[in-house]
């Protein structure tokens, strides 16, 4: 089997999983192409969204979702819908990002999305600045 | 050094692994103390804190108290305070000015240069039981100076200061040498204890900014920290000379924050006392921490002590002196340029308290730490694991810095704890770690 699939948009979507990789209720974490995802699977359905908790920038970690359901960030306790990767308990404010797939043959087939042009994503490279916007309102 | 414990085996500076046992175990504590504090070269004490003959205060080298005085011939000097006579404690203040240093026991006195110059009911001794001359105080047996920092050094085989400090001192220059007057203490220092070993602290201080969301959480909540943690990521990591590390740390993009943040009317000294490649290096980060090895700390840093005021740049050394092997007295002195306005020692001094020092916001969150990381490493159970130190080591260091020594970039990583772990096993495992 080919390991990408085009989306109804014509997206290349990348096989991260097969279905029976996954238990119900429980996250697992994916590499497509540049992009680090959670999936999570519910019945016959699979969901994936960006696997960085948008509040302090740590991976959230593969494992049982919470008992409603939820994915909870093991840093900080900031909770999010794996349907819709919105936010349900602070201290995140902004929603995980959701990426579209497709099941096909008992594969799970993944949108990686644009790969983010980050400014100075990279802090180990000898020059490297952080950007006004990484330091906010500070001072 | 030590016969009961494998000292070599304790740090594996390849592997990033440390084990528990050096901030607990007695017989480290011991083989420390013979092996690295009875040999290095230690902060004393800063010119501006005796400036007149008589002047003195007390400190301690190697865990002794130590009497360092400005002499009557404007030389500064290092004694053991102890008496000839009985050991008693000489002089039992931390600080003052003294034309004679008078035992309290039986009242043998010395002059401000270390000479007993008067012994009590002295005509019932002969000349063959006391001998004036060779009862003067114990000297440090060196003592030299670094713009205007004391150090002294209880072995004649050390090397002497300048090569012992090496290329740190082109660092040291950015920060203490960076107006032509340099700087002075700012009161005295402020003195506590905690129930840490000493090296959680320099560990700490040898540049390490990734426990700054965690560990100062509370802090960053506040918006006291840049809201993208990883904000204070980049910069560098830097291997000076062998266990003298730092990390240079950039702020945002405004002016404010060249230079360390340090005021305006400032800079243009500044830009004509360093180098091109000191000034590059100023003008470029906010942040600086680092580590004289083995114990003599800084910190320049930029900070907000509370939501109103805008942050302000400090410049803090301190002392991390083992009184123990789960146990640290800190001395942490405040300092500023010479050249300082009135109106900036204030907003720095204010800045320093509100942070750092015993009652400081950021300084009571590290410590809490240091003390439970101690007391969990205690456990002998738990010293069957040793810890980890692997951050960020595959980065190479950047062959384009303009500063001595290796420069690795990137301020999260591990690479400067190493450094400090891996000369701490040279100085407690080879008879001329300094070879």
């Amino acid at each position: 089997m080919s390991d990408t699939v085009q989306s109804s948009s014509g997206r290349v979507m990348v096989r991260v999983a097969a279905m029976d990789d996954l238990a119900e209720g429980r996250l697992k974490l994916v590499r497509a192409a540049h992009a680090k995802l959670a999936i999570v699977r519910t019945g016959e359905t699979v969901r994936a969204v960006s696997a960085m908790c948008t509040h302090a920038r740590i991976f959230l970690a593969p494992g049982n979702l919470t008992s409603d359901g939820l994915i909870e960030c093991p840093m900080h306790g900031a909770m999010f819908s794996p349907e819709d990767g919105s936010v349900r308990c602070a201290p995140a404010t902004k929603p995980l990002t959701v990426h579209e797939v497709k099941l096909l043959d008992g594969e799970i087939f993944v949108d990686p999305g644009e790969e983010p042009v980050e400014e100075n994503a990279d802090t180990t490279k000898p020059g490297a600045r952080p950007s006004a916007a990484q330091w906010g309102n500070w001072g | 050094m030590a016969d009961t414990v494998d000292i070599a085996a304790l740090v594996d500076e390849e592997a990033g692994h440390v084990s528990r046992r050096i901030y607990a175990d007695p017989a480290v504590y011991e083989a420390e103390q013979e092996g690295l504090f009875r040999r290095a070269w230690g902060f004393l004490a800063h010119e501006s804190e005796v400036p007149e003959p008589g002047d003195y205060v007390e400190r301690q080298l190697a865990g002794e108290n130590v009497l360092v005085i400005h002499g009557k011939d404007g030389v500064i000097r290092a004694f053991l305070n102890s008496c000839r006579h009985r050991g008693m404690r000489l002089c039992r203040a931390d600080k003052g000015n003294a034309s004679f240093l008078r035992c309290p026991y039986h009242g043998w006195s010395y002059s401000p240069e270390g000479e007993l110059v008067s012994v009590f009911a002295e005509e019932l001794y002969d000349a063959e039981h006391l001998d004036k001359s060779e009862l003067g105080l114990i000297k440090v047996t060196q003592v030299d100076s670094y713009k205007g920092f004391i150090f002294g050094c209880w072995s004649e085989e050390t090397p002497a200061l300048d090569e012992y400090l090496g290329d740190m001192r082109f660092y040291l220059d950015i920060l203490v040498g960076r107006t032509p007057g340099g700087v002075e203490v700012m009161g005295p220092p402020q003195c506590w204890e905690v129930h840490t070993n000493w090296k959680f602290a320099t560990d700490n201080f040898t540049g390490d900014n990734f426990h700054l969301y965690t560990a100062h959480g509370s802090i960053a909540e506040l918006g006291l920290l840049p809201p993208d943690p990883m904000a204070l990521s980049f910069g560098n990591l830097i291997q000076a000379q062998r266990g003298h590390v730092l990390h240079i740390v950039p702020g945002p993009p405004i002016p404010e924050a060249e230079y360390f943040g340090l005021p305006m009317e400032l800079r243009p000294v500044i830009e004509e006392t360093l180098s091109e490649p000191q000034r590059e290096i100023a003008k470029g980060h906010a942040f600086s921490v680092g580590t004289v090895f083995p114990n003599l700390s800084f910190m320049q840093v930029m900070v907000q002590g509370d939501l109103r005021s805008p942050p302000t740049p400090f410049l803090s050394f301190r002392i991390w002196q083992p009184t123990g092997p789960t146990t640290t007295k800190v001395w942490s002195w405040l300092f500023v340029e010479k050249e300082a306005s009135e109106e900036y020692r204030k907003a720095t001094y204010e800045a320093y308290v509100r942070t750092f020092g015993p009652s400081g916001i950021f300084e009571q969150d590290d410590m809490e730490n240091w003390e439970e990381c101690t007391r969990m490493n205690k456990g002998a159970i738990a010293q069957r694991y040793n810890l980890h130190h692997g951050m960020a080591l595959q980065v190479p260091p950047d062959p384009d810095f303009p500063g001595p020594g290796k420069a690795w970039p990137g301020s999260y990583g591990e690479r400067t704890q190493l450094c400090f772990y891996g000369e701490w096993k040279r100085w407690l495992t080879q008879e001329e770690p300094w070879a």
